[in-house]
C-alpha cells in the first residue's frame, strides 16, 4: 500500500523537498535548533505558517501577534476539513481524527479526489498519504536547517524568500471582487498601521480589517443586485 | 530563539492549527458550513498574504538609506509578481526573488 501511495505522490514529495530545504534554512536563521525545526515542521506542515513565523520573528514582531497571524492563516484548514468531512462518514472517530489532524493542502487535494472517485481508497490510505508527506516535509526542513547552519545566508535575502513565497501564494488566489477587496484592504491597512507606529499588530489587525471590508463590500453589492433584480 | 519562547510559539500555534484541522471534520460529519462563514474563511488567505507582502515591503524608514536601496525590494517584488502570474510555482518565485534581489542590490 505504501509503495502504491508513493507512486501517486512522488511529484508532491519532490516539491516538498525543494521548498522544505530553504524553509528549514530560514527557520535556522531565527535561531531554531534542528530539533525545533523538526518538531515544528512535522506538526505544522504548512509552509506559509512556517515562513510567516520566521518572517515576523526576524521583523521583531511580538509572540502573541505571531501566534494570532499563524492562527488566522491556518484557519483555511477548517475549509478543507469541512469539505472532506462528508467523505469520512463511514470512518471511525479515531480514523477521522487521524486523517483530519494530519491534513495538508496537497494531501487534501489528492485524498478528496480519490475518496470522491471511490477507487480502492479509504481513510487508511488517506492517513498513510498524509504521514508520507509529513515525513518528507519534516526531514526536508530539518536537513535545510542543518545545511543552513554551515552556510551563512544573509538575513535580508532569507527574508525576501518569504516575501517571494507570499507573493506567489497571493497571486495563486482566485481573482474575484471579494478577494481583490480583501487583499487591497489588508495591504493598505498594514501600511497605515506601520506609519502610525502600530507595526506589532499590523498583520493580524489588517487580516481582520481586510475580511470585514470584503464582507461589507459583498453585502453592499448583493443588496444592490437584489434591488436591481426587483 | 530561546527554548521557552519557542515552546510558547510552537504549542500555541499548533493548538490553533490542530483545532482548525480537526474540529470541522468532527462537527460537520454529514453537515456543511454556512455560506457566510465559508465566505469569511475564504477571504482570509488573500487578506493575510497581501498583509504579509505589504508588511515586508512598507517601511517608514526605507528612504533613510537612499532612494535605490528603498526601491530594490519593490522592483524585485514586481518581478516576482510576473513570475507568480506566469508560473504559479512557489519554487520559481523563490528562485527569481533571490536572484532579482541579489542582482538589484549589486547595482
Amino acid at each position: 500500500m505504501v509503495l502504491k501511495i508513493v507512486r501517486t505522490v512522488w511529484p508532491v514529495m519532490l516539491t516538498y523537498v525543494a521548498i522544505g530545504a530553504p524553509c528549514g534554512m530560514i527557520m535556522g536563521q531565527t535561531g531554531m535548533e534542528p530539533w525545533m525545526v523538526f518538531a515544528l515542521s512535522s506538526t505544522f506542515v504548512t509552509g506559509s505558517g512556517q515562513f510567516m513565523i520566521c518572517n515576523l520573528w526576524l521583523a521583531g514582531v511580538p509572540t502573541p501577534s505571531i501566534i494570532a497571524s499563524v492562527a488566522a492563516i491556518s484557519s483555511r484548514f477548517a475549509l478543507y476539513s469541512a469539505s472532506i468531512a462528508p467523505h469520512l462518514t463511514g470512518a471511525s472517530k479515531r480514523q477521522t481524527l487521524a486523517v483530519a489532524a494530519t491534513l495538508t493542502e496537497e494531501a487534501y487535494g489528492i485524498s478528496l479526489a480519490k475518496l470522491v472517485e471511490g477507487e480502492d481508497w479509504g481513510p487508511r490510505e488517506s492517513f498513510v498519504l498524509n504521514v508520507i508527506l509529513i515525513a518528507t516535509w519534516g526531514v526536508s526542513c530539518t536537513m535545510g536547517a542543518i545545511v543552513g547552519a554551515v552556510v551563512d545566508v544573509p538575513t535580508a535575502i532569507a527574508a525576501f524568500v518569504c516575501t517571494s513565497l507570499f507573493i506567489c501564494l497571493l497571486f495563486s488566489q482566485r481573482l474575484s471582487r471579494g478577494n481583490v477587496v480583501a487583499a487591497v484592504s489588508g495591504a493598505v491597512f498594514v501600511a497605515v498601521c506601520k506609519f502610525l507606529g502600530l507595526a506589532n499588530i499590523a498583520v493580524p489587525a489588517s487580516v481582520v480589517a481586510g475580511i470585514a471590508i470584503a464582507l461589507a463590500c459583498d453585502a453592499v453589492f448583493d443588496g444592490r443586485g437584489a434591488r436591481d433584480a426587483r | 530563539m530561546p527554548v521557552n519562547e519557542f515552546l510558547v510559539l510552537w504549542l500555541s500555534s499548533w493548538a490553533a492549527i490542530a483545532f482548525f484541522r480537526t474540529a470541522p471534520a468532527f462537527a460537520l460529519r454529514g453537515r456543511t458550513l454556512s455560506p457566510r462563514i465559508t465566505e469569511a474563511l475564504g477571504y482570509i488567505p488573500p487578506a493575510a498574504f497581501a498583509a504579509l507582502v505589504a508588511n515586508d515591503l512598507v517601511s517608514p524608514s526605507a528612504f533613510d538609506a537612499g532612494l535605490w536601496p528603498a526601491l530594490v525590494p519593490w522592483i524585485a517584488a514586481a518581478g516576482v509578481v510576473v513570475v507568480a502570474v506566469k508560473t504559479k510555482s512557489m519554487l520559481w518565485c523563490c528562485v527569481s526573488g533571490i536572484v532579482l534581489y541579489i542582482v538589484l542590490s549589486l547595482i
